[in-house]
């Protein structure tokens, strides 16, 4: 009798311990993924031949772009791309020192965003296409806009 | 008489006693309440129907506006311009179990391109409506485009 005594205290220790561990957030493990949009698939990219597919061409296959900018000599980019995140991650700290958050951060996604842009002469007729980070892409190739007489 | 005293006494060692499982519950009560859902979006969802009756080389930019409200965004192309509607739906879930948190967020969108000539004629529309397709999941589930 004394002995099942002893060790239900010693069973009740030890799930104080592991109740403390778990409620004071010193260990936490996470499991996160976020995606924006999905990517164009590449069989339909690959589908649109450089010189002779429109504009009209493009929009029909790959739906509306994520961003259109103007380029020099009245030509025009039309930018598709996706984002997406997965973190798996270990995290110890003392809660008084570390502290988490959770948000999602809109202007970064925007600036990790990675696709395809298509590049249109002024009749409309595909010229080139790149794929990257559009970000920088845009910052290449974007001309100001011009003045409207 | 005594033999069944010993199988009762037995029986009663083996179980768990009442208060450890007291604690056993709290934890697992604890443990399996953290789940949460959560739901976002970002301008009113963009109907067919209004863009749909549109004739590109007759549809006017005054004529979008009118049907369609104030774009997202107005793009200068030269002489020629491209107005953008956009729609984006957001599902997130997760769930905490004592110190392990599982988190999923599915955003997708309905966008909707009108390019105009230098007349300010619709020359062409290109859509793309996924916003309705976005899903509750967990991290380690597929993500399906139907």
């Amino acid at each position: 009798m004394g002995n099942a005594v002893a060790r239900a205290h010693q069973r009740l220790s030890l799930a104080g311990v592991v109740a403390a561990l778990a409620l004071s957030a010193c260990v936490q493990l996470d499991w996160s993924r976020s995606h924006v949009d999905f990517a164009v698939p590449h069989a339909r990219l690959h589908a649109l031949e450089v010189g002779q597919a429109t504009l009209e061409d493009a929009l029909a296959t790959l739906g509306a772009p994520l961003y259109v900018w103007e380029l020099p000599a009245d030509g025009l980019a039309i930018a598709y791309g996706a984002w997406s995140q997965e973190q798996v991650g270990i995290q110890v700290s003392v809660p008084l020192a570390e502290q988490a958050s959770a948000d999602f951060d809109y202007s970064e996604a925007a600036a990790k965003v990675e696709g395809h842009v298509l590049f249109f002469d002024r009749q409309g007729v595909l010229t080139v296409t790149a794929e990257g980070l559009l970000r920088d892409l845009r910052a290449e190739t974007e001309r100001r806009p011009s003045a409207i007489e | 008489m005594r033999k069944v005293q010993v199988v009762a006494q037995s029986a009663r060692s083996c179980c768990i006693p009442r208060s450890m499982r007291c604690v056993l519950l709290s934890l697992l009560a604890v443990g399996l309440s953290s789940c949460f859902v959560a739901r976002d979006s970002v301008n009113a969802p963009i109907e067919v129907r209004r863009y749909e009756q549109f004739v590109p080389g007759t549809t006017t930019a005054a004529e979008v506006v009118a049907a369609m409200g104030a774009p997202t965004d107005v793009v200068q192309l030269g002489r020629r311009s491209a107005l953008r509607y956009d729609h984006a739906d957001g599902k997130t879930a997760g769930f905490t179990l004592f110190v392990v948190t599982f988190v999923n967020r599915d955003t997708r969108s309905d966008r909707v391109w009108f390019f105009f000539d230098e007349e300010n004629k619709l020359t062409h529309v290109g859509a793309t409506l996924d916003a309705q397709g976005t899903e509750w999941a967990m991290p380690w589930q597929e993500r399906t485009n139907d």
